[in-house]
């Protein structure tokens, strides 16, 4: 059993928007429910504790990908461990991709028993971590041609979301899957009451059913030559190749 | 009503092992809340020896190990009890999960009016009234029931949790507290519903043979039975008669041996702020606010060692069982040869309806007004801001 208190939902320049604050959103919304200030029957489990924060990667307004800007709960400190560590993506994750600190902070997070989350080109991030292993991940198309380069398992028919609690990683596609993505999640390790209920107040069960319960989201259409073509155009930018003492590093060649 | 709706609860199809922990841990504060109730009541004995306190404190003693049953229980899916900040705040209105929503559950010495609350507390279904019973958990029975439901509905769910197991203790096993380990050829499903039926019998009776526990507990009294021999001043009686056992008829169940009232205490019923304004008027307030200090920094002390016991390195899940029987003894002494000893200004118990609007009429039922008031314990968990 994971015990789920806390979760954080990291923010950073140019972050999407809908990739960020969707999963922000689902989540304080089931810390709502767990307190016990959202409650539509009378529930047997008692109120308890779960505590959702936006942390900025530094001290200051968050400046989205479309320029939003947002003021974070508190920024990163390094020395801080959250039950979940939940990395959006945005075309602003390929710097993030490359920031030691960020990695650092993620592999500890998974070296100490969290779960560590990720959607859309997120995923990068956390595979530059190093801590994605065979087992299949999901991803945003734009990086899943580059990732399985660097030997990271993205099957071709992508799943909406896949979570492997097992291993403790959660990973989402693009911002479309993010919102089933976050609300399965929270379905697996905070209980099917507690999912059932966010995912009303969101309307994802309206949307894509008892989906919810499942680790792994429906299937996403493929359309190959497109995929290439959006590839092609953004995988330099959201998975730009580790530049280590002024010299790019090869990722993953094999 | 939709159907798989259970009349404005969880629903029963969401209710799997995160809520069966969840329920668990309710069940875990249920039965602590109890306790300060009976210990109030057991301490406003003049002299210990009585047989209605003996009585009270066989009661306490089966709470503690239904307590303990629980929290092994969750303990044994993988949870952690939750017991330091367990905060129950008297006086309130019923128990946790929505239990007995119409009791009154206030901090008072012994008194018939309180003996009715603690029969209601541990009542069988068929002794509520219709308005007391039309509400989803009128009984604690129930509320166990709803978990055994779940148990048996997610029976290899509970089989692979327990086998996975958690990291807190399972505590006094050796003590004869139920304790549910993974042992070969033993299905947990049934050490842990054992476990339940036990709480239950205990508390309510068999369900089916009056106000007794069944064969397998010696039909002892059960808890309700014992607080309504002291009720009606009388042992219970098994009647061969045709006529079950019914809240009309119950006392004449009630023939046995004669069971004196005890001199009792005339404590303060507890009002919310606890005593905050009486302590304000009373020139004593210095001194008595010390000693009411006293016992909630020992009750809090004993909360901080049973969880402790439970979630602590499991070496020292001994030791702090042992430091909560100390603690637990040390209550008793500061309740009853110091806070006790305090009386009540008479200057200011004849201005209690006038400091106390909306609370002076639990205080004169629970107390006698007309006689010297002293003060009682207040069960504080000095731990925790919040009650639950």
């Amino acid at each position: 059993m994971t015990n789920i208190e806390s979760i954080a939902v990291l923010g950073y320049e140019k972050v999407s928007e809908q990739d960020m604050i969707t999963p922000l959103e689902i989540f304080k919304g089931a810390a709502l429910v767990v307190s016990g200030q959202i409650s539509p029957w009378q529930r047997e489990v008692p109120p308890g504790k779960l505590d959702v924060k936006l942390v900025s990667d530094k001290p200051g307004v968050v400046t989205m990908q479309m320029g939003t800007q947002i003021v974070p709960d508190t920024s990163l400190d390094d020395e801080e461990i959250f039950d979940i560590l939940y990395i959006p993506g945005g075309i602003g994750s390929g710097a993030i991709a490359t920031d030691e600190r960020i990695l650092n902070v993620i592999r500890r997070h998974h070296e100490s028993g969290k779960v560590i989350a990720a959607n859309c080109s997120g995923v990068a991030i956390i595979a530059r971590a190093g801590i994605l292993d065979e087992t299949p991940v999901t991803c945003v198309a734009a990086v899943a041609r580059g990732l399985r380069a660097e030997g990271i398992n993205v099957p071709t028919t992508r799943r909406m979301w896949v979570g492997r609690p097992e291993a403790r990683i959660w990973t989402s596609t693009g911002s479309y899957g993010v919102h089933g993505g976050a609300v399965a999640l929270i379905t697996h390790y905070l209980g099917r009451e507690i999912g059932t209920i966010v995912s009303m107040m969101f309307d994802t069960l309206g949307g894509i059913g008892d989906a919810i319960y499942d680790q792994a989201g429906p299937e996403f259409y493929q359309h190959i030559e497109l995929e290439t073509t959006f590839q092609d155009y953004f995988e330099s930018m959201l998975l730009p190749q580790p530049v280590t003492n002024g010299i790019v590093t090869p990722v993953g060649v094999n | 009503m939709p159907v798989g709706y259970y009349r404005g609860t969880t629903p029963v199809q969401f209710r799997e092992i995160n809520w069966i922990r969840g329920a668990l841990q309710t069940a875990i504060a249920l039965e602590h809340a109890t306790m300060p109730l009976y210990s109030a009541a057991m301490y406003s004995l003049e002299v210990q020896n009585y047989p209605s306190y003996n009585t009270i404190r066989s009661v306490l003693m089966e709470e503690m190990l239904h307590m303990a049953a629980s929290c092994n229980i969750l303990a044994a899916l993988g949870g952690s009890p939750r017991i330091k900040d367990l905060n129950p705040g008297f006086p309130r209105a019923g128990l946790p999960g929505h239990v007995a929503p119409d009791l009154i559950g206030v901090l008072a010495p012994l008194s018939p009016a309180q003996m009715r609350n603690f029969m209601r507390i541990e009542a069988p279904l068929f002794m509520l009234t219709k308005r007391q019973a039309d509400v989803p958990y009128a009984t604690i029975t129930q509320f166990y029931t709803a978990i055994k439901t779940a148990i048996v509905a997610n029976a290899a769910a509970v089989r692979q949790a327990v086998l996975d197991g958690g990291p807190a203790n399972q505590v006094g096993g050796n003590l004869g507290y139920r304790s549910i380990v993974p042992r070969r050829g033993v299905d947990p499903v049934d050490e842990i519903l054992a476990a339940i039926d036990m709480i239950i019998e205990q508390g309510e009776g068999s369900g089916v043979a009056g106000i007794q526990a069944g064969e397998k507990f010696q039909n002892e009294g059960s808890h309700y039975a014992r607080f309504a021999e002291l009720y009606y001043g009388r042992r219970y009686l098994a009647l061969d008669s045709p006529v079950a056992l019914n809240r009309d008829n119950e006392q004449s169940y009630f023939c046995g041996e004669l069971i004196a009232w005890p001199v009792v205490i005339n404590t303060l019923a507890v009002p919310a702020d606890g005593y905050t304004a009486v302590l304000t008027r009373d020139p004593e307030s210095a001194v008595v606010s010390q000693e009411l200090k006293a016992f909630d920094a020992a009750y809090t002390a004993m909360m901080v060692a049973l969880d402790d016991a439970w979630n602590g390195p499991p070496e020292l899940s001994w030791p702090s069982l042992g430091e909560a029987v100390i603690q637990m003894n040390e209550m008793r002494v500061l309740s009853c040869f110091n806070i006790m000893r305090y009386e009540v200004p008479e200057e200011v118990v004849a201005k209690l309806a006038e400091i106390y609007p909306s609370e002076y009429q639990m205080m004169a039922t629970y107390t006698d007004l007309k006689k010297p008031v002293f003060y009682g314990p207040r069960f504080v968990n000095m731990a925790t801001g919040s009650t639950s």
